[in-house]
């Protein structure tokens, strides 16, 4: 039963894309959105559930017609040479690309938070080795440490979430609906970025047990992360205040520092809150690592996938040191995935798509 | 003492042994070249005692009887054959049958025992020897005799010093193979259950038993087991420990794969969950692969008490396990990096504990759980009495002394302590020698980047455990495989569910063997509690 | 080849962790900040001469001596006074003058100065600072005082020598009862300025017997003092906007002083639109009668009874609230944020009303008040 077979379950595919769209963006939506939507920008993440599902049809149309074949061997076997080529280094490059922003971030965020007097290269250089050593084994293990890892970081955020639900005043987002609706559609757009990552669900097609699930997992991912961003957000303007959420750069490290019950075991309770961000970023990291290696060997039919580990932590780590401080990460991150984010998610599935309606129609 | 398995010929080789320190030599027709080869096999053994004996009948016959000292039950030897040989008389006349062998003959006529074989093999003979049978060796026949008459000294059976309880039986495995697969026989009164002997080591010939119920257990699984098992040549077995290392998937990792008990009830419910259990003979420990992390926890005890209080007790041994290797690392990180995670009067009272303190909090650790270590192996090594009373010196006063000097600060003796303690609290040994040495780890990552080494800590144990496997069962199930075998394996682990929804083998049965409990009246199961309203009430009335 | 590769992982890793620990401070190499005091300081004018100088007294406090063991240094506290233009410049001549480092993750209380507070520019600025600083959580205690803050924090305290401890536990305390100050927290106040400009500050004063006192308000807005508020005047902006809990109220009744404690209170503001904007403050006010009954003079109460001691609660709750709206008026600032539930409720309204320049509504605006009294249990057992 348990062969390697290089295989995960249904289950295991939602928990990684749960895990995949619980990235550093969530840290930054609450401000984007309070931008343009102001108190009412809980609604945003809401509707924004339709939006990911749009991005969900698109790219299953095009996984349910190939199961067991990733996105590598989709574009070999439906376009010619040397345009698949392009596709794929362009993929790569994508995830390579938000790999190392989202590194450098995430560094900048342990950083202030945790760490201010250490080099932020060594806090990215250990955490990206230690991702490296996980993804090392293949995908079966990565996909059950995301099982483990799921208990590690809903049960800390359920308590923390819990005890901030309780302790905030709601008031603050009365009045409802004074906004108008070109900027809640601009919002809610943006807001949707959020679920981008499930373009990794172009690769894991291939390895899924049951590829005929992948629907309904990739709809309780969606589910349960619009709900968790629609769920901070609102925390973020109650407990913040409307012109903090709009101006600081990350409001939701201010939620988790506004969290503290004194008199308890743990005061400052923002380390519940920390540790499951670690943990949430390793699986992101170390699933974007898998993801890149395995476009890398199955285009060149390695039969090992983690060759091109090692070979990408370099590279990885030069895009994460390049932008020299966090004014510029942030626009780059904001600007990246604004541009690029949409390319692999909508339009390429799309294009896909037809043109194998086409070969099929034809042949 | 290190026996490394080796694969080199020369050294065995001789005139009379193969290169696997078989005898290849052959069981001639003559006696005198029998006893020869017996005379030089056995050339400086004082302990083997060799005796040739004529049987006077029609046509007087000579044996010859091999037996060591010590590892026979004289008894049976001397009253129900010898005494038989000695005494021909009563059976002048008897013998009818020409064409029966002289072996046939001492078989059907003159050994008052059903255990009695006969074999055309050297290396046989002398092995029964060794293990304590008789070879009789007769003139004229290319056959011998191996009579079973077993019976040296042994420990007689006990309560089992590592793993005892309050409530459950109370016997535990000793060092003879044969009382232990009697110990687990007595409780699996099943045809189907398969004890499949190999002999084991060049030089020492132990006796491996596999043990496994045939339709539950995966055949694929005692394939597995019995090819790892050949995989080497070793020479000698001492001790279970050399089978568990060799047969294990990933050496690298300090985490045991296999585990040893030494109580026959929790080996027999595992033979009964499908697992596969190794009795090793001169071993008190069996073997049960394949282990996961979650089978350590189980002691056999929590299933003889009631569910609620053994629930609480599962739950506190993860937790106390999971302290007893976070817990300096986790001190440290927040000591150091993160003081706002403690409360503040808790905070001041550490600080206060700790001014006059020279060294720094990491170096105190590492100190302080050397010590303990230190304690803990002169504890074992010393005799008796003298043994316990370091132990408690070495942790109470010379950690107080410790304390006055200012060495350490005394929240580092309670948190080392109590470490100490955590660590006893797991049932599998094993285990808590894998957590003494993945602190280490915790503690290095904490000292140096906090709260965020501690989790990245945390992180790459974790991955190191997804990846493990035991025989091909990932070593975290059924943590994460839930959605395999319906989640009936979680019924398990934090909580002990009471015992009649525990209907269904976990998945290292085979699929067809599924249903372990069902209500009698029912075919399928279903989980209805004892004196449940459902079926209505004994005395045939419906109200509760 | 492979071993190579693992002995220079090896290295660079052995190289990680012999350069030192970069963030690792010893626990008692640390001074514990618990609260700190912020004044303007006098006589000192700035090369640039708008901004005036902060005095920030710091308490550092005797780690061993705060938990009761003996040890090198003389007091408990030790007070050390800074005068600098910006709160990370006091930070670095502080540095300069300790032998540990400065903590700030266990601040529990800031007292601000009278002058501090009055002085709008400084006043932002520092707040600035400190709400940008990581190491500030944003559950401090915020208080107020009049004259010198560094008076406050370095004053005797029988209970706890420690202010800062004083603050934590008494505004932990959820038995204590309420009603006399309402707790201001760093990230509640930034929030209030944002968004209304207004906000509040409790107000810590000396009392004669060696201890301190948490009582009245101090109403800021813009970052700028406005005026002090007494208890009754707090009392009854709890009543309005805020969290009540055993606040008891007196009245005479049939010769004996009768004590009827709040247990808890709902307020709903509403607001008509007739010729101009009115107000109504509907009170809805739980309690009991906890003292003034005797079993002499008890004879059981009747509906009548009951009636009367409503209504002479209602006027005094009346009375109180009263006070408060008149004062709100006559300093012409919402602290009541009462402006603030009418943009809650209905924006419209609010932009209608809010006047050409921006100013304020309520200063014309009639309040009436609905206040509706229910005692649950007279306390007399029959």
């Amino acid at each position: 039963m348990f062969s390697h077979n290089g295989k995960i379950s249904a289950r295991q595919v939602m928990i990684l894309l749960i895990l995949q769209m619980l990235n550093m963006n969530m840290l930054i939506m609450p401000r984007i959105g309070a931008n343009y939507l102001g108190r009412n920008s809980y609604i945003a993440p809401i509707i924004a559930i339709l939006i990911g599902l749009i991005y969900l049809f698109c790219v299953t149309s095009l996984t349910t017609k190939f199961p067991k074949s990733t996105f590598v061997e989709i574009t070999k076997e439906l376009l010619p040479n040397w345009i698949s080529y392009i596709l794929i280094v362009a993929f790569a490059a994508k995830l390579v690309i938000s790999v190392g922003l989202e590194l450098r971030m995430f560094g900048e965020l342990v950083n202030q938070v945790m760490l201010p007097r250490t080099p932020i290269s060594i806090i990215m250089i250990v955490f990206i080795l230690s991702a490296a050593y996980l993804v090392k084994s293949g995908i079966e293990s990565t996909g059950r440490m995301s099982e483990i890892l799921i208990y590690f970081i809903a049960v800390p955020l359920i308590i923390a979430l819990l005890i901030m639900i309780f302790k905030t005043d709601y008031r603050e987002v009365l009045p409802f609906f004074q906004v108008d609706p070109t900027d809640v559609g601009i919002g809610t757009v943006l807001v949707s970025f959020m679920f981008v990552p499930l373009e990794i669900l172009l690769m894991l097609n291939g390895l899924m047990k049951h590829p005929n699930r992948v629907r309904k997992s990739g709809i309780r991912a969606i589910i349960v992360v619009g709900v968790l961003q629609a769920i901070i957000t609102l925390l973020c303007i109650t407990q913040n205040g409307l012109q903090e959420t709009q101006t600081q750069m990350w409001p939701v490290i201010v939620l988790m520092k506004s969290l503290g019950m004194n008199d308890t075991i743990v005061e400052n309770q923002e380390v519940l809150l920390l540790i499951m961000w670690v943990f949430s970023i390793y699986m992101y990291i170390s699933t974007s690592l898998y993801i890149i290696s395995l476009i890398g060997s199955r285009s060149y039919k390695f039969k090992r996938e983690n060759v091109f580990i090692l070979p990408a932590v370099p590279i990885i780590l030069f895009i994460a040191l390049f932008p020299n401080d966090l004014g510029v990460v942030y626009s780059y991150y904001v600007r990246f995935e604004y541009y690029y984010g949409i390319w692999f998610i909508i339009p390429i599935p799309l294009i896909l798509v037809l043109i194998a309606k086409m070969r099929r129609g034809r042949g | 003492m290190t026996y490394k398995s080796r694969q080199q010929t020369v050294s065995n080789e001789d005139h009379l042994h193969d290169k696997d320190n078989n005898i290849s030599a052959v069981l001639s027709e003559s006696l005198d070249d029998n006893i020869k080869i017996i005379e030089e096999l056995f050339k400086n053994c004082a302990d083997i005692v060799k005796r040739e004996v004529k049987v006077d009948c029609e046509q007087p016959f000579r044996i010859y009887g091999v037996y060591t000292d010590g590892l026979i039950n004289r008894d049976i030897l001397e009253r129900y054959l010898l005494t038989t040989i000695l005494n021909y008389k009563n059976l002048q006349g008897q013998i009818k049958d020409p064409e029966t062998t002289r072996t046939q003959l001492i078989m059907q006529h003159f050994s008052a025992t059903f255990d009695v074989k006969e074999t055309d093999k050297m290396n046989d003979l002398v092995k029964a020897t060794l293990s304590g049978d008789s070879a009789i060796f007769v003139e004229g026949c290319s056959k011998g005799l191996i009579i079973a008459t077993r019976g040296w000294p042994g420990r007689s059976i006990g309560e089992p010093s590592t793993e005892s309880v309050v409530r459950g039986p109370r016997d535990g495995f000793t060092e003879t193979i044969r009382f232990n697969t009697v110990l687990v026989r007595r409780r699996i009164r099943d045809t189907k259950l398969k004890f499949k002997a190999i002999s084991y080591g060049t030089r020492s010939k132990t006796d491996i038993v596999i043990a496994y119920i045939e339709d539950i257990a995966k055949p694929e699984l005692v394939n597995e087991v019995e090819e790892r098992l050949d995989k080497y040549v070793i020479d000698a077995i001492l001790d279970s420990g050399y089978i568990e290392q060799l047969i294990e998937d990933s050496w690298k990792s300090p985490f045991p794969q296999t585990q040893a008990t030494e109580r026959p009830d929790k080996f027999a419910a595992s033979l009964l969950e499908g697992k596969v259990g190794i009795l090793v003979d001169t071993s008190p420990f069996g073997i049960i692969v394949p282990a996961t992390l979650n089978s350590f926890y189980q002691a056999s005890e929590d299933y003889y008490q009631r569910w609620q209080i053994m629930s609480f007790t599962r739950i506190l041994r993860y937790l106390v396990s999971f302290l007893s290797f976070t817990l300096p690392g986790l001190y440290i990180a927040t000591l150091n990096f993160h003081p706002e995670i403690l409360p503040t009067p808790f905070a001041i009272s550490i600080a206060a504990s700790r001014e006059g303190v020279s060294f720094s909090t990491v170096t105190e650790v590492i100190l302080m759980e050397i010590v303990f270590e230190l304690f803990r192996e002169a504890g074992i090594r010393a005799p008796g009495a003298i043994g316990h009373v370091i132990s408690l010196v070495g942790g109470l006063v010379i950690g107080q002394a410790l304390v006055d000097a200012s060495i350490i600060s005394p929240m580092i003796l309670i948190i080392i302590a109590f470490t100490a303690i955590c660590t006893f609290a797991v049932p599998d040994y094993n285990l808590t020698s894998a957590y003494r040495l993945v602190r280490y780890l915790f503690v290095l990552f904490a000292a140096v980047f906090g709260l965020y080494g501690f989790l990245l800590a945390m992180l790459l144990v974790l991955a190191h455990l997804s990846s493990l496997e035991s025989f091909k069962v990932p070593y975290l199930a059924p943590y994460n495989i839930s959605d395999q075998n319906g989640s009936n394996d979680l019924k398990d682990t934090f909580f002990r569910f009471p015992i009649f929804t525990q209907t269904t083998r976990p998945i290292f049965a085979r699929a067809m063997q599924k249903t372990r409990l069902r209500l009698k009246n029912r075919e399928t199961s279903g989980d209805v509690p004892p004196a449940s309203t459902k079926q209505g009430n004994r005395d045939g009335s419906d109200q509760k | 080849m492979k071993k190579r590769i693992v002995y220079m992982l090896m290295l660079i890793g052995t190289m990680f962790i012999l350069t030192g620990c970069w963030d690792s401070v010893e626990l008692n190499d640390r001074h514990v900040v618990l609260e700190l005091a912020l004044d303007k300081a006098e006589n000192v004018q700035n090369k640039i001469g708008q901004e005036g100088y902060y005095e920030v007294t710091y308490t550092i406090p005797d780690m061993k001596k705060l938990s009761g063991a003996d040890s090198l240094s003389e007091d408990v506290k030790t007070k050390m006074v800074t005068v600098s233009p910006t709160l990370v410049k006091s930070i670095d001549e502080m540095e300069a003058k300790m032998q540990n480092t400065l903590t700030f993750s266990h601040v529990k209380a800031i007292v601000l100065g009278e002058d501090l507070l009055k002085d709008k520019q400084l006043f932002e600025n520092i707040i600035n600072s400190i709400s940008r600083n990581i190491d500030f959580s944003r559950g401090i205690n915020l208080l107020a005082t009049k004259g010198k803050a560094s008076d406050i924090t370095q004053g005797e305290n029988y209970q706890n020598p420690m202010l800062g401890l004083y603050i934590m536990k008494y505004f932990d305390n959820t038995e204590k009862l309420t009603g006399n100050a309402k707790q201001q927290s760093m990230g509640t106040m930034l929030r209030e300025i944002q968004e209304t400009s207004i906000t509040t500050l409790p107000i810590i004063s000396k009392t004669e017997e060696k201890s301190m006192k948490i009582g009245g308000a101090a109403v800021i807005k813009d970052y700028e003092l406005v005026d002090w508020l007494s208890e009754d005047e707090v009392r009854g902006m709890t009543l309005i906007d805020g969290k009540i809990k055993g606040m008891p109220v007196v009245i005479e009744y049939k010769g004996n002083y009768l004590t009827y404690t709040i247990k808890e209170k709902k307020t709903n503001i509403e607001f008509k639109e007739g010729k101009n904007l009115e107000t109504v403050i509907n009170l809805r006010i739980h309690g009991e009668i906890t003292e003034g009954l005797s079993a002499m003079n008890s004879k059981i109460f009747d509906r009548n009874d009951i009636d009367q001691i409503t209504e002479l609660l209602r006027n005094k709750i009346n009375e109180k609230l009263q006070l408060v709206i008149e004062k709100e008026k006559a300093i012409d600032v919402d602290f009541l944020n009462i402006e603030l539930a009418l943009y809650r409720k209905s924006p419209k309204l609010w932009n209608k009303y809010r006047g050409q320049d921006n100013s304020s509504i309520i200063s014309n605006m009639k309040i009436d008040l609905n206040t509706d009294i229910i005692i649950e249990n007279t306390g007399i057992i029959e």
